[in-house]
This record gives C-alpha cells, structure tokens and sequence, in this order.
C-alpha cells in the first residue's frame, strides 16, 4: 500500500509535482501513466525517499521510506535499469545488494533464476542487452521479497517475450497479494497488465479509476451500427440523445448511448438492424483525450466530445 | 513476504561496500599501479643513488637520508590510491548506481561511513605495507654500496615513517572520496586531490616564508609530511613536528567527510 497526500515537488521555480494524492492498494498491478515529463519518476523517487518532496508526503505500508528498518524487504525497486555499474558481474552485483539489505545470499541465486539470468551470472553487466538489465533490475527488486514493488517503464526494451515475461510476473505478484505500481508511457502495454490505472499530467492527477472505466468514459468509446434505413435512425437516436457521426459507407457511429438502447429505439421504430457493436476506445486513446483535456474528467457531466471522423479503434 | 525481518546495520553495509570495492578489476589494477609506483620507483631511487653516491655533495652526504630516499617513490603510490578513494563513490553518481545505493541503505551517513572506513582501511594497511615494502627492498639496494649508511626498521623515526605514509596514503584517499562526493565526478575529484597534494611545493618556492609558514605548512600535503619523513627538518619554515602535523591532516579528513556528508543528506538521489 502506497499512500500519497498532496504530493508536491519543486525544482527551482518549475513544478514537477503538484499536489498529488493517490492509494496504490495491494493485490492489483496498478499503472502509473503519464506523458514523457509527467513527474512519474519524480514521483517514484519520492516514494523511495531518493528525492525530499517540497511539500505533503508518501509512505509506504504507513511508513515514510526513510523509515522503514529493512527498506529492502518491504520495497522493491526498478528504477533506471542502466543505473548500474557495468563492471561488476550479475551475481556480484546481487552479492552486494544482497549484504547492503540484510538479504540471505541463497535470495540471489533463486533471483537469478525467477529473471532467467542464471547463465549469465558470471558475466559482466556491461555486456548486458538492454532487456538483459531490465531483467536484472527486477531481480534486484524482487531479492527482499518485499511485499511493495515500483517498477519505473519495466518493458524499455525488453524483446515480446520479455514482455510477456514481465506481464505475467507483475501479475503473478499482484495475485500473492502484492502492491505493484508500474510507470509506463505505453498505454497499450497497461492495458494488458494493469486493473487499476493513476494518470498524471504536468505533475497533477488527472484520473484515478479502474481501467474499464476509463475507457468506458473515453469520447472515442461508441457503437458501430449498421442499417438499411440509417437516415430515419440516426434521427431518431439524435433525438433521444445519442450523438450520431455517419460514416462514408453508410453506418452509423453512436455515442452516449449504450447498445441495448439503441436496439431498443429501433425496435420501437421498427427499423432494422443489421450490425449494432459497442467499440470501446483503447486505453492509448482514452489516454490521449485525457492528457489533452484533463479538466474533462474532473467534470464527467460535461458534454462528450465530437467523435472524430477515423476514430474506430 | 518473509515473516523475519532483521534490520541490516552498519556491518551489513561494510560488507556491502568491501564487495562493491572488490568486484571490480579498476579496484586492483590501481593498487598495482601504486605498488609498482610506491615500491618500483623507490628502489629504482635507491639503486641511482647508491650508484651515484661518490658524487653527491658532501652537505648531502653529511646528513644522509637513507630511510626517505628508499621511500621517495611512495609520493606517487599516493596519488594513485587517492584515485581509488575517488572512483569508489564518483563511480555510483556518474552511473547513476548511487540511487540503488541510497534505496537499499536510506541512511546516507551510514552509507558515507561505510564508504570511507573500507577506502580508508584499505589505503592504510596498502600505503603501509607498500612503504615498508620499499624501505627493506630500498636498504639493501642502498647497502649494495659499503660507503652508504643504511638503517634498519628500529632507526630513527623510521617506524613512524612507515606507518606515517599509511596514515598519509589514508588521508588522500578520504579526501579525494569527501572530493567524489562534492562533484560528483571521478576525473574532477583526482585532479582536486592532485591539487591539493602538489600545491604546497610548487606554490611554496614562489610564495613569501609568511605564507608558507602561516598557510602552507597547514595544508595537507605539508602537514602530512610531518609524519611521513624519517629524518624530519626541524628548521624548515613549514615545521610543525609530528604530533601537530598528524593532528592538522586528520582535522583536513575530519572537516572534508563532515562537508560531505551534510551534503549528501541534503541533496535529492543523495
């Protein structure tokens, strides 16, 4: 459990952070997303006690970081996976993060086994692929077995296996009953993952909601219809508040209003009904319509936007 | 999720830090590079002066210094091991390792201490053994010549000579890591640490006797001098004797880690 109240950070006179206040709770992979200079790595480092915030706080389990007894054991961290030294082997690098924290040595070798590095435990991080560090960095995360984990954009490089790789841990993790929040910029790659979404733009909280719902809520989520007397339709769902785009080829896109209304208005009608689809808009563009315009959802009565003409996801 | 959680202390980061000073090869090919300097050019010292002693002036005949001519190489395994104490934390910042440092051990004096009492044992226990090192092999190249008086290690101030140069090599080694930690960058703390153990004898030859004798003396370099030279020269004007010497140098150490650590507690990613 992650616990932020109005979270602030200054750098000179610009505002990384602005009053953020946000729960990451256990048990589902929570993703953290923001555009590139969001403040979501200020914001994770804050949570690590690397960077003191200008004003508010985080804990982490109720405790500041700084606090914490045994931080390696109930935190684990993946922050810049090229931070490292590349001198050192794998195992060595794990041997002193290992002693640092108070971890028994046997945690680095089941470690490098959970990250597939075991047959590159010998060979210096240097060498290392970009994935290969991605991999070592949630090794070092994961040797507390710490019941926390923050993975700042985990799947920079990593190959679709990696991916996969990655995805499955995080939820493996999640479903012991972790807390795992997870940065990304790649809204796509949350989709799969996370339950649970924070987005953050400028350094402000811009949505807090389960996935589904943000993109319930996105403009860009209608319902592709199809029918031979589309004219008399679209009128018709017009009127009852529905807000109607026609396309080129003759279908309808439908917005603020749900699929079974519509077959119900057109049953009513008698108007036949040969398609009738609800496209829910993808999390990349849910996310884009709430970066653009992040007062839209701290006012959801407001009027939905005009759905564009090559908006079908 | 392990049900025991012992809090990692003080010993736990010594380890900790011992194993990051180990694992790499820089780590040893600089302590090489300071034993075949300290002891290499010693002997290399004692051999041409033993060759070449009929020539010497007689004034330098007269008060022969057979303990710091066999030592004399130990000016450059200095600079090298100080460069050790410099890549030991600049290393971290400029690959960014410092933040995994700091989040494993959020106690940032505890992380500097660490720091500083592995680089500082290391560079003693080296300077030391380095020194005694070039002061046997350096006597019995002198001793090769029968008209050279050579000592052995019960001579005069020839023990805390030694041990002077291990407390020296320590000394430099802290202050280029204090330096690390300042800049942040490894070639700007060695260069920084080069400065302050050269400046007092270039600068020194320029500069009129009240300086040299109210602020020169007190600089490390000189101060450390006092300790580290057998056959001490009570009439120089930067004189301070052993005892006051050793005391400037540590209060030197003292005030450099004491900047840096109030530094690194306050700056953010540490």
């Amino acid at each position: 459990m992650i616990t932020a109240r109005d979270l602030t950070k200054r750098y000179g006179s610009t505002t990384a952070v602005r009053g953020l206040s946000f729960d990451v709770e256990p048990g589902v992979v929570t993703g953290f997303l923001g555009p590139n200079g969001a403040g979501k790595s200020t914001t994770m480092r804050m949570v690590l006690g690397l960077d003191a915030p200008s004003g508010g706080s985080v804990t982490v389990g109720g405790q500041a970081y700084r606090d914490l007894p045994a931080p390696m054991r109930e935190v684990g961290a993946l922050l810049d996976a090229k931070a490292v030294q590349g001198a050192r082997t794998a195992y060595r690098h794990l041997q002193w993060v290992a002693r640092a924290g108070g971890i028994p040595r046997k945690r680095v070798d089941e470690v490098l086994d959970t990250a597939g590095l075991t047959e590159v435990a010998g060979k210096k991080v240097g060498t290392f692929s970009l994935g290969m560090y991605q991999r070592l960095g949630i090794a070092t995360a994961l040797l507390g077995d710490p019941p926390t984990l923050l993975f700042d954009e985990p799947v920079n490089g990593l190959d679709p296996e990696g991916i996969v790789w990655i995805r499955t841990l995080m939820q493996d993790l999640a479903a012991e009953g972790r807390t795992v929040f997870v940065s990304s910029h790649l809204m796509n790659e949350m989709e799969a993952t996370a339950a649970h979404v924070i987005v953050i733009g400028r350094g402000e909280l811009v949505a807090d909601l389960p996935i589904a719902e943000i993109t319930r809520r996105s403009a860009r989520s209608h319902v592709h219809v199809v029918s031979p007397r589309a004219g008399e339709l679209a009128e018709a769902l017009e009127r009852a508040g529905g807000k109607v785009t026609k396309r080129e080829d003759g279908s309808l896109a439908v917005a603020g209003m749900d699929a079974p209304k519509i077959g119900d208005i057109a049953l009513a009608r008698r108007l036949g009904l040969h398609e009738l689809t609800p496209v829910r808009a993808s999390l990349e563009a849910a996310f884009m319509d709430l970066t653009k315009d992040s007062a839209q959802y701290r006012s959801p009565s407001g009027a939905p936007r005009a759905l564009a003409p090559e908006g079908t996801e | 999720m392990t049900t025991t959680k012992t809090a990692p202390g003080i010993a736990d980061t010594l380890a900790a830090e011992w194993t990051k000073l180990r694992s790499v090869r820089s780590t040893w090919i600089v302590v090489t590079a300071a034993a075949v300097a300290g002891v290499g050019f010693s002997v290399l010292f004692s051999f041409l002066t033993a060759a070449d002693y009929r020539s010497l002036p007689a004034g330098q005949k007269a008060g022969f210094d057979a303990a710091g001519t066999s030592m004399v190489g130990m000016n450059l395994g200095l600079i090298l091991m100080s460069v050790l104490g410099a890549l030991a934390v600049a290393g971290e910042y400029s690959t960014g390792m410092m933040r995994l440092t700091l989040a494993v051990t959020p106690h940032r004096g505890r992380v500097l201490l660490a720091k500083a009492a592995v680089v500082g044992v290391l560079s003693f226990l080296l300077g030391t053994l380095f020194a005694a090192v070039a002061f046997g092999v350096g006597q019995l190249v002198l001793g090769v010549n029968p008209d050279v008086p050579t000592l052995g290690l019960g001579g005069p101030g020839v023990l805390r000579s030694v041990l002077g140069w291990g407390v020296e090599t320590a000394a430099f080694a802290l202050l280029a890591l204090s330096f690390g930690v300042l800049m942040r960058s490894a070639a700007g703390a060695i260069a920084t640490a080069i400065g302050f153990i050269f400046a007092p004898a270039i600068l020194g030859a320029l500069l009129p006797v009240w300086v040299r004798r109210d602020i020169l003396a007190y600089f490390p370099a000189s101060a450390a001098e006092q300790l580290s030279t057998a056959q001490l020269k009570t009439d120089a004007v930067t004189y301070l004797g052993p005892l006051t010497g050793g005391g400037v140098l540590l209060t030197w150490v003292a005030v450099a880690l004491v900047v840096a650590f109030s530094l690194m507690g306050k700056r953010d990613s540490g």
